[in-house]
């Protein structure tokens, strides 16, 4: 067969997939989402508030809607605030809320449109947002960067990420294995309530299991519960074939030996069986009890109108099936399994929150309409006026900027939601909006949820996770990963009906268990079954790729399970996939070309049924074919691009395919701590601690992914010439030699930018804080505040504050000025000052510091193949080894690091980038293909270099040749930020802690270096003695005590007050520690006795 | 900062010798010279132009640390000859040869470039 045109450019798709959506799309997609569809769910659900006291009193919602961004100034709104003034004036990013409502005030009848009921943190980059659809310009106007991914909010000047959590799926049913037993379990989350159902094999018998039964029921005994009163029954729905009924067998013989026949016995046996927690509400009946427990606790996410249990015990048995079935080829479920495992984002959090607040918010204006309305009053109550506005803003607010989302409703209490967006790098902040964390325990010492699944294939990188403990735990987004939202389930049902699914409520037991027939579900909600599931998957399917319904709906057919699962529901990973029909590519050249020309989008592709959104389960159920020529007959897909199973971390890094895998996880973690530009606006911020290079570059050996995530035009790190030889033995363990005219030149040179800040409050009697002007040799000049550009010393002054001190009728000024803490007090200047206001209403003094730093011996650089060193020597450029055309290298690295480490990689981007320096152009090293070997190769040798990239290296300072040739080429480094000026710490003598006396603690606090336990265990086995009074006592907290040796309590100069005499006083040494226990000893009565003897006797 | 000052490397401090000799306690016609503010530039030429020199036995320099701006070097030569001896002829012969090579240079370049070159 001719092979077809290929399809060589189709990772053109992936540049138009990100262009369209971004790469933190998952981010503020779901916050749009929430913003635009849950909000007004959640008002729809809450829509009423009554009282108690007045039945005609009612406050009802009609439409809510988030109002884009605006600032409270005082007396004014303004409307045009951008995230740039929140993060200067520290101020909070946040839309109004309002609300439509209509409610009784006396006897009329009220409708209100527009009430603010609290503002909305507002996500940068969401519809809402300004920068939504800004151009360039117009985001330059705004003091933004155009690369800025967004998707995080601005709190109190603060970017805060809410971080992607991972959770086990809902209302899905798991088969495990516990303590030996066969379980199977469903965590069932409907609007109001989360319940766990268990049915557990033991004892050759099956139980059901919920929190609110003090003890594992009979599994039968719920079934005729449920009204499945026929054993017959009980047998069909679960299976009838020969093995279930034998196991099935002593379950229903024990519910006959309790004598439980009819459904109200069955219900009385389940309602005595019930946790008495608190009997409220008169008496009920075991029966009523047994049937809301039924109703409301069992698998609470199955609808049941009208106590009609025929779903909930189709829902039971099928779990007892899946026991059964696993029974046979003891295969559990992996929990593990990325299919289980739903990614909560922004928007779904947000919206619990809200849910949560707004509650809240409905209970306070109940109770003040339940006080207001018992008592006459001359003016009606007027709901409008009760309503609260600081409830939900502040709650908001707080569980954002805190981390800490608590939720009484579901008695949840998750703490770290949130995190500061790390702004280091680049990369860094990009990494932080692609990071998973998981809500397992990092201390347990379990592999399985650690572990690289391979399920996860394409959708989580494989590289990016920390080391140590959160290792495997902590996860990131492969480059193409769609987490997707919510979409309406109604349609779907109505879809699966018309497509030949019979209504479980039309079917008995026997046709369920029928080997022929599917069961259909849809988000874990069993819909009924069909006898041509695979007719039914293909219809449905058509329906989606011609863009009927949503693209993120996934459907799969399990044939284990004899199933066919529809999901729809929120935080499902999916990416796209090409697909193929006929052993054919649908996405034609032509279609490339289009693209290419933008005529199309990438959305086009999708809507034209060319590509589409795969799951991880319908992935299972679908056949990939990484290239063209891979694709056979029964291929469905077609893969966009292999190197798109990386994240973005990971996607810098040059043939990582070529690297031992650690190495590129330790990569993933130092491009975090790269220095670089961090954004284009890093001239405008005001951060803590901002890092910046002074020349950085692009690499010379880029991948595909550098160029789709902008890192060329905010790169970190410099290229270097390398040389790979053993030098002046400074360079052993990792360390590298450096030549001092590199850095002349400019080489690893950054800028180091803090923060200083202060503000002026205002304090009852119309006192404020007052800025006086500086002493004359103060550096605060004679405005009181530093001026811009002077240098500065540790300890001057920045600030010249002044705060009142009410004495009496008097009113002093205590100085309570800002002082610039630096480390060594040398190369600092002030590089901005900003005087503004935030809604506190009070003076903002920010100040920028600048200080800039040459590299030194001991900083920390990287390539980006997970190869750290420090810098061990600075060598002058007339000793270091030249080559003939007179090229020196910046850089000498160790050949030591290679054999064991494995980074082939690393020797590629060498012979690349000295290829690209010598052609002129880039080189890719993108993951599963760039430039191969010999085309960089045939490169050097073109231009007369070897072959292999050696070069001829001449001794710099003895002028003979080297006796070998040198792999010597450029390399793209990283400057890390660990930094010796940042962590150099010693001191003789110092501060002491106020309470013990003792060495203050760490380098902040100038303080000392703890001679600790281990140390200690050395002299004592040494026997030095008096080296460890000197360390222990004398050097830290020695104390001179009298004590006297009749009672042997402590006294003063001379006197024992204990014993009223000056006999027996004796002076003696003691750590002020010892003397302080024993005081607190005495304060609690308990007297501590020194015994004294002479110290020659 | 906390990096040297880079004059350290050339400026001798106050009342700071540039050169200093100590004979070696054992050996015979043996010593070390320690010369202040120099680097391998020195050592290297004065030890290789020393091993030339058929009367000197050994000739060798060190830097004994990268950030101490000195250097060492031993010599060792004949009963009939010195150290001293050995460096002041060494030294003059490596000035003649400089002088030799800039003089050649002379001659090979126009004269115009060779006072631009040289400054």
């Amino acid at each position: 067969m001719k092979p077809v045109a290929t399809l060589e450019e189709k990772w053109k798709l992936l540049p138009a997939f990100l262009k369209m959506k971004g790469l933190v799309r998952q981010h503020i997609e779901s916050f749009n989402h929430f913003i635009e569809v849950d909000i007004k769910k959640i008002l729809a659900a809450n829509a009423k508030v009554t009282s108690d006291n007045d039945p005609n009193f009612y406050v009802r919602y009609l439409d809510i809607r988030v109002l884009p961004p605006s600032i409270n100034e005082g007396f004014k709104t303004n409307n045009t605030v951008t995230p740039m003034q929140c993060r200067l004036r520290s101020a909070t990013y946040a839309g109004d809320i309002v609300v439509d409502l209509e409610y009784r005030r006396g006897h009329e009848t009220l409708r209100v449109e527009n009430t603010r009921i609290g503002r909305m943190p507002i996500m940068l980059r969401s519809n809402l947002c300004v920068l939504n659809g800004a151009s360039h310009a117009k985001q330059a106007k705004y003091g933004e960067c155009p690369h800025d991914p967004g998707g995080y909010f601005v709190v109190s000047g603060t970017e805060k990420v809410i971080l992607i959590q991972e959770q086990l799926s809902k209302n899905r049913i798991i088969v495990e294995e516990f303590k030996g037993d066969l379980t199977a379990s469903v965590t069932s989350s409907s609007a109001d309530r989360k319940t766990k159902t268990t049915i557990i094999f033991k004892n050759d018998q099956f139980y059901m299991l919920v929190n609110t039964l003090s003890e594992a029921v009979p599994l039968v005994v719920v079934l005729k519960a449920m009204g499945v009163i026929s054993d017959q029954e009980i047998m069909q729905l679960i299976g009838a074939e020969e093995e279930a009924m034998l196991v099935l067998g002593p379950s229903v013989e024990r519910c006959a030996n309790l004598n439980i026949f009819t459904q109200n016995q069955a219900l009385a046996y389940l309602g005595s069986k019930i946790k008495l927690l608190r009997t409220y509400g008169g008496a009920r009946t075991k029966e009523d009890m047994g049937r809301d427990l039924l109703s409301s606790v069992v698998l609470a996410h199955v609808p049941c109108e009208n106590f009609d249990f025929r779903a909930k015990a189709v829902f039971l048995s099928l779990m007892v099936r899946r026991v059964i079935i696993s029974m046979g080829d003891k295969m559990t479920d992996d929990r593990d399994y990325l299919g289980n495992k739903r990614l909560e984002l922004a928007g779904s959090l947000m919206s619990l929150l809200f849910e949560d607040t707004f509650k809240n918010f409905n209970a306070q204006l109940k109770r003040q309409a339940d006080v207001n309305l018992s008592k006459n009053r001359v003016a009606a109550f007027d709901a409008t006026n009760f309503m609260r506005e600081d409830i939900i803003t502040n709650s908001l607010r707080n569980a954002i900027s805190s981390g800490n989302w608590i939720l009484k409703r579901f008695k949840m209490e998750r703490h770290g939601v949130t995190s500061v967006l790390s702004r280091l790098s680049f990369i860094a902040s990009l990494g932080m909006m692609t990071r998973i964390t998981s809500q397992f325990e990092k201390t347990r010492k379990v592999s399985g949820p650690r572990s690289l699944q391979p399920s996860q294939w394409g959708m989580l990188c494989p590289a990016d996770t920390p080391e140590g403990e959160a290792c495997g735990l902590v996860k990131n987004l492969a480059l193409m990963t769609h987490v997707t939202n919510d979409d309406e389930e109604e349609p779907l049902v109505k879809l699966a009906y018309n497509l030949g699914v019979e209504s479980l409520h039309l079917i008995n037991g026997e046709e369920f268990g029928r080997s022929s027939t599917f069961l259909v579900f849809i988000n874990g909600l069993m819909l009924g079954v069909t006898r041509r599931p695979r007719i039914m998957v293909r219809n449905f399917r058509l329906l989606r790729r011609s863009g009927r319904i949503s693209p993120f709906v996934s459907i799969s057919l399990n044939k284990k399970h004899r199933c066919v699962y529809i999901a729809s529901d929120a935080g499902r990973t999916c990416r796209p996939y090409i697909i193929v029909e006929n052993g054919k590519s649908k996405v034609r050249p032509h279609h490339l070309e289009e693209l290419n020309m933008g005529i199309t989008t990438f959305d086009d592709f999708v809507i034209n049924g060319l590509v589409e959104y795969l799951d991880v389960n319908e992935e299972n159920d679908s056949l990939l074919a990484l290239y063209e020529n891979n694709i056979e007959a029964d291929t469905t897909h077609l893969e966009i691009e292999p190197f798109t199973i990386l994240g973005a971390c990971a996607g810098l890094i040059p043939y990582p395919n070529h690297n031992q895998s650690p190495r590129n996880t330790y990569q993933c973690a130092m491009g975090k701590q790269a220095m670089g530009v961090i954004a284009l606006n890093y001239q405008q911020r005001i951060d803590t601690l901002l890092y910046s290079l002074v020349y950085p570059m692009r690499p010379v050996v880029k991948t595909r992914t550098i160029e789709l995530i902008d890192f060329e035009k905010l790169p970190a790190g410099q290229n270097p010439i390398v040389a790979v030889m053993s030098f002046s033995g400074y360079d052993i363990e990792d360390a590298t030699v450096m030549n001092r005219a590199s850095f002349d030149r400019g080489y690893g040179r950054c800028v180091v930018y803090s923060k200083m800040q202060t503000s002026l409050k205002k304090y009852n009697g119309n006192l404020t804080d007052i800025i006086r002007p500086a002493p004359r040799d103060e550096a605060g000049n004679a405005k009181g505040i530093v001026a811009v550009g002077q240098p500065m010393y540790n300890r001057d002054v920045l600030v010249n504050k002044q705060t009142p001190i009410k004495r009496g009728t008097e009113i002093d000024y205590a100085s309570t000025q800002v002082r610039y803490k630096g480390t060594v007090g040398k190369d600092a200047y002030c590089d901005q000052v900003m005087v503004s206001s935030n809604n506190e209403d009070s003076m903002l003094i920010k100040i920028r510091v600048r200080s800039t730093r040459i590299p030194e011996l001991g900083d920390k650089f990287s390539s980006r193949h997970g190869q750290k060193g420090v810098c061990g020597l600075i060598v002058n450029q007339e000793d270091m080894p030249f080559n003939d055309a007179g090229v020196c290298p910046d850089k000498i690295m160790n050949p030591h690091g290679f054999p064991s480490r494995m980074t082939v990689g690393k020797l590629m981007e060498f012979c690349g980038a000295k290829a690209g320096v010598l052609n002129g152009n880039y080189n890719y090293g993108t993951a599963f293909g760039g430039t191969t070997i010999p085309e960089m190769c045939n490169t050097l040798l073109k231009h007369g270099y070897n072959y292999h990239g050696k070069d001829y290296l001449t001794s710099g300072i003895t002028g003979e040749p080297l006796e070998s040739y040198i792999f010597m080429g450029p390399v793209f480094y990283q400057k890390l930020k660990h930094m010796v000026m940042d962590k150099m710490h010693a001191r003789s003598q110092g501060p002491m802690t106020l309470l013990t006396r003792q060495p203050t603690e760490g380098r902040a606090r100038e303080g000392g270096l703890r001679l600790g336990e281990m140390e200690r265990d050395c002299l004592i086995g040494h026997g030095s003695s008096m080296l460890l009074l000197e360390r222990l006592m004398i050097s830290s907290d020695a104390f001179e005590v009298h004590a006297c040796s009749q009672c042997g309590l402590l006294g003063s100069a001379g006197w024992c007050q204990y014993c009223k005499s000056s006999r027996g006083i004796s002076k003696l040494q003691l750590p002020y520690a010892c003397k302080l226990l024993f005081q607190e000893l005495q304060s609690m009565n308990i007297v501590p006795r020194l015994t004294l003897q002479h110290y020659s006797e | 900062m906390n990096a040297p000052d880079p004059f350290e490397s050339f400026r001798l401090e106050d009342g700071e010798a540039k050169i200093t000799y100590e004979p070696d306690s054992k050996v015979p016609n043996a010593g070390t010279f320690r010369m202040n503010r120099e680097d391998h530039t020195v050592g290297n030429l004065l030890a290789s132009q020393l091993a030339k020199d058929p009367r000197v036995l050994f000739a060798g320099y060190k830097v004994p640390h990268p950030l101490e701006h000195y250097i060492l070097l031993r010599v060792h030569t004949t009963a009939q000859y010195s150290p001293k001896e050995a460096l002041k002829q060494a030294l003059h012969d490596v000035i003649y040869d400089v002088a030799h090579l800039q003089s050649s240079l002379r001659e090979q370049l126009p004269s115009e470039e060779f006072d631009n070159r040289m400054g």
